[in-house]
């Protein structure tokens, strides 16, 4: 299986004191324990790197493909999905629905053969995702960070009713 | 003499556009069994192939419309899809050619067939199992990695590995000092590879595959882990929900 980490995910895998710190590290814990191909996009770095210390996600067992021309035709195309469904679903003029760069990360991770996303983001990533979904777009499933992980990625077939609201 | 109107009716034509295909327990697909969001998908497929102020007419007993429209359009259309049979893709205004690729993603994945008739002459056909020529000129150099069980290895002329995984399988050129120096058998083992190979712009699919490099399977250094943990709790001080801190530097969600 290859799971992308999205930006959310690898600030909470990196920063302790994130709201969802712990389930990051336990979802990195079990995937490097299944062999499992972990990748993160340069795109992410490209954020990540704002504040944080790029040498910290290089020393952890990423792969780190590039971002070229297939990522690029695909991430156009679901670009323009994302404008046609903004139009259908903003409230107001100046409502941004869906962002660019969630496009961008989903577009590289369903050319990467990617299985899963993960991450926290439970509004634009998630909503971005769904849109493409419902054009006919395939896409990995994206899975939550704080919505059980583990069960969600496969990697325990038991479910952690603590996440549970 | 006769009036502009009679002309115009006079230089009208039809086209038949249909899909086939069968459901899922087996049954050949038409209005009364497909959903009204697939029928939606069709009718806008067919719409952006010949316009928005043609007259399309969905027939009763399969999924088949009736297009009728002026001889030029009709004849455009059948120019194009004879482009596209014959891989000339450069030829095809690029909102039909969008259309012709989603109808052959469609049918690969769904197993449908489309079709365009004009005056009884099949035009275009698409479908799984039907090739078309490959447009020229439009390949890409990418990379990719693959993961997938090796299920043959060696060759005599042009040495190679053949990947197998849920999406297919990949023939992969590899140096023949490669497999010599290959310290196990990795036949039927499960391996992960960077390759070098071209992307066809048009196709949109990888091709031409070269082993770059075997890519080992992840390993976690506990030290570095715990070391980016501390540094990285330094450097987000006060970026608890991470998605907060996100919508802002991307410029704002609403």
């Amino acid at each position: 299986m290859t799971v992308l980490f999205d930006t959310c995910a690898l600030i909470s895998l990196l920063n302790e004191k994130a709201i969802c710190h712990v389930s990051a590290e336990q979802c990195l814990r079990k995937l490097v324990e299944g062999k499992h191909r972990i990748v993160v996009s340069p795109l992410t770095l490209a954020e990540y790197g704002v504040k944080g210390n790029l040498a910290d996600v290089y020393a952890q067992p990423f792969r780190i493909p590039n971002f070229g021309v297939p990522h690029a035709e695909k991430a156009a195309k679901f670009r323009a999905v994302t404008c046609d469904a903004e139009k259908v679903e903003r409230k107001k003029p100046h409502d941004r629905q869906f962002i660019a760069t969630d496009t961008m990360i989903l577009a590289q991770a369903a050319a990467e053969q990617v299985d899963r996303v993960l991450t926290n983001d439970t509004r634009t990533f998630t909503r971005t995702a769904e849109a493409l979904k419902k054009a006919g777009e395939i896409l990995p499933n994206v899975v939550l960070l704080n919505d059980d992980p583990l069960y969600h990625l496969g990697l325990t077939s038991q479910r952690n009713f603590d996440f549970e609201k | 003499m006769k009036n502009v109107a009679a002309r115009q009716r006079e230089d009208r034509k039809t086209l038949e556009l249909s899909v086939k295909g069968v459901t899922g327990d087996g049954r050949k697909i038409s209005l009364r069994n497909t959903d009204i969001d697939t029928l939606t998908k069709y009718l806008g497929q067919w719409r952006r192939l010949v316009g928005q102020n043609v007259d399309i007419k969905l027939e009763n007993g399969s999924i088949k419309a009736t297009v009728t429209a002026t001889s030029a359009l009709i004849a455009g259309l059948v120019a194009d899809c004879d482009h596209y049979a014959k891989g000339q893709t450069t030829e095809i205004p690029e909102e039909r050619l969008s259309v012709f690729l989603q109808m052959e993603q469609d049918a690969k994945e769904g197993h449908r067939q489309y079709g365009v008739t004009c005056e009884g002459r099949q035009c275009l056909r698409i479908g799984p199992g039907i090739h078309r020529k490959a447009a020229r000129n439009r390949v890409e150099e990418a990379e990719l990695e693959i993961e997938g069980a090796v299920t043959d290895a060696g060759g005599e002329g042009s040495p190679n590995i053949h990947l197998f995984n849920k999406h297919g399988k990949y023939t992969i050129s590899v140096d023949r000092q490669f497999l010599e120096g290959l310290s196990e058998n990795i036949l039927y083992k499960t391996i992960r590879v960077l390759v070098k190979c071209k992307y066809d712009v048009v196709e949109q699919v990888y091709k031409d595959y070269t082993l770059k490099e075997l890519v080992d399977m992840p390993v976690l250094d506990e030290q570095k882990l715990t070391a980016a943990i501390k540094q990285g709790t330094k450097d987000w001080q006060g970026v608890d929900d991470p998605y907060k801190w996100l919508v802002s530097v991307r410029g704002g969600e609403e």
